[in-house]
């Protein structure tokens, strides 16, 4: 059952547009010219219930715009909508009781007050039954190892506390539906990892439907099935993280070591060098091949080691934004 | 119960938030407080030439004390946190996603400077009273009631004005220029500046048919009981229809706001 339908959804921006100079200023001034910036395309994808899908893009690709019309912050410019069986901008509060938008850095913290003012607070606006507030409050403190730092002032957190304090924050009402939005954005690593192991574990326990968007990955490769590239406000690809290698990679990377040198153009008969600085050497070469030629060079060559590896996750989405292009 | 309890919460963490801040709300009292002294000087010297249209310096005093009280506890300043922090900054952005009516959680923002401007207008007005001179008050019962439901009334219309203006940010780059020029007008026609029933009478005319005069110098003339209760009744029902007008209003921009606000900085 889908939790989220989105259906041609497009999202226009007007922007102001100034030429440099006194000359553009003075202009301006008279008359302001106004571009449309098209920040959502048009965008059409469905998510089942439970589904962890991962939203990728580079900056200005359109993930939060959309993220934002999803949650209902933003008012879409045609296309159709559908979480939970809401129209998200009419922000019904039963609507809003059953979401998440968590943004990294930004928050819904009190700055002055301690979070536990905040976690205090959001109990009584969305209305969590006494019990309850305190069996998922007492949870996400364990999980999260925050118990310390709760009656401290949010604007003497560090980053990752107060990421952690958020996502406290956003759950404690139990979203069926959480959009997160670069959740891990200037966590150190130790922290990222942490992050990742709860939102997996939240996904799993409350069967809650996620997208996520993150540059990072590692957040990605670990959470997502499930992915959907964005660029320039359209649905590049949306299906499975492991089809987009099949799909889009057609060569895999050999790794060889050798035990004595030889000469770069006797490996170039193989494949694609892409580096050799002895012992090591790169090469690229065609997927269905990989094996067999892997066999050719060890019975060509005296070999310390070889390895077969998939190319990178990250090279093959920046392969399909440049075949996209 | 329970939704009261929700409003409850809410108004204690913004109290809260607010208290942590005592000092800035002093601080803030600073300038309705400065402007009365210079006012008070000012009326002071004026009164002693008879060129004050009968007025002694017991009622410039009275007058301008009452004002000080309704500058501070009657008069919103949210239209700045609206535009600034809550458009601009992308602070709104947080609060949609609540459950919960941003309006309110305003309101509420608002409540708690309004109520520490209050209180320390009244201790000084109790220190001048009692140690100075006596601070002519309304004197019946009905002057009262019906000057308490000016007071409510005239910080309901502050509050939806402010709230409007502060909402332009939805379509203005800055609203600096239109939150100063408003403040000018504010100055000027709400009695602030000078007792809007010493003004020409074309100048009293305008003030008394502009929402300004209803925002504190109705309360003011309430309060020190220069209104009678006819005149009184009638000044309420000038109220009740800027309210009948602004309350449309400010549903109608809210809701054309939100269909071009952008969540910048969210």
């Amino acid at each position: 059952m889908s939790a989220i339908r989105v259906q041609d959804l497009q999202k226009t921006f007007s922007v102001a547009k100034k030429n440099p100079g006194l000359r553009g200023t003075l202009k301006s001034f008279v008359v302001r010219e106004y571009t449309k910036v098209e920040a959502v395309r048009s965008v059409s994808f469905s998510i089942d219930e439970g589904e962890l899908v991962g939203f990728i893009g580079p900056n200005g690709a359109g993930k939060t715009t959309t993220l934002k019309m999803l949650s209902g912050l933003l008012y879409p410019t045609s296309g159709k909508t559908d979480v939970l069986g809401f129209t998200p901008f009419e922000r019904k509060h039963e609507f809003l009781k059953q979401i998440s938008l968590v943004m990294g850095q930004k928050n819904q913290l009190w700055w002055d007050l301690p979070a536990i003012d905040t976690f205090s607070l959001n109990k009584e606006i969305y209305e969590i039954d006494a019990k309850q507030f305190k069996i998922t409050l007492d949870e996400l403190i364990e999980l999260l190892d925050v118990s310390d730092i709760l009656h401290t002032q949010v604007r003497k957190l560090s980053l990752g506390q107060r990421m952690k304090m958020e996502l406290i924050a956003a759950l404690l009402h139990q979203p069926k539906v959480l959009f997160l939005d670069e959740p891990t954005i200037g966590l150190d690593v130790v922290m990222q990892q942490k992050m990742r192991s709860f939102v997996k574990e939240y996904n799993r326990k409350y069967n809650a439907t996620i997208i996520l968007t993150s540059h990072y990955m590692d957040d990605v490769k670990e959470l997502c099935k499930r992915i959907i590239i964005i660029d320039h406000g359209s649905v590049l690809y949306d299906g499975l993280l492991s089809d987009i290698v099949h799909t889009y990679a057609p060569h895999k990377s050999l790794t060889i070591q050798f035990e004595k040198k030889v000469k770069q153009e006797e490996l170039s008969k193989f494949g694609i060098v892409e580096s050799y600085t002895f012992p090591t050497a790169v090469l690229r070469v065609k997927r269905a091949s990989a094996l067999k030629t892997a066999s050719q060079i060890l019975n060509e060559f005296d070999i310390a080691d070889l390895n077969i590896e998939e190319p990178k996750i990250e090279d093959i989405i920046r392969d399909v934004f440049e075949q996209k292009k | 119960m329970h939704k009261i309890g929700r409003f409850y919460h809410v108004f204690l963490t913004y109290l809260k938030d607010a208290l942590e801040y005592r000092s800035k709300a002093l601080v803030y009292f600073m300038y309705p407080l400065v402007s009365t002294t210079v006012m008070l000087i000012f009326w002071y010297a004026a009164s002693s030439t008879h060129a004050t249209g009968g007025y002694n310096f017991s009622f410039f005093l009275s007058y301008y004390l009452w004002m000080m009280l309704a500058g501070s506890a009657l008069m919103c300043y949210a239209e700045d946190a609206i535009a600034r922090y809550g458009i601009y900054r992308g602070d709104l952005s947080a609060q949609l996603l609540r459950p919960f009516s941003w309006m309110t959680h305003v309101l509420f923002a608002e409540v708690p400077w309004r109520v520490m401007g209050g209180v320390y207008s009244v201790l000084i007005m109790v220190g001048v009273s009692i140690f100075l001179f006596p601070i002519q008050h309304n004197t019946t019962v009905v002057g009262w009631t019906l000057a308490i439901i000016a007071a409510a009334l005239g910080f309901t219309i502050s509050f939806l004005y402010k709230f409007i203006l502060g909402s332009s940010a939805f379509w203005l780059t800055n609203t600096r220029g239109l939150t100063s020029l408003s403040d000018i007008i504010i100055m000027l026609f709400a009695g602030q500046l000078m007792p809007i029933r010493l003004m020409p009478p074309l100048f009293r005319s305008i003030a008394l048919s502009l929402p300004f005069s209803s925002m504190v110098y109705i309360p003011v003339a309430a309060l020190q009981g220069t209104l009678g209760t006819i005149e009184l009744l009638r000044a309420i029902g000038i109220q009740l229809l800027w309210l009948c007008l602004l309350i449309p209003l400010q549903q109608f921009i809210w809701r054309r706001g939100l269909r071009v606000y952008t969540g910048v900085g969210q």
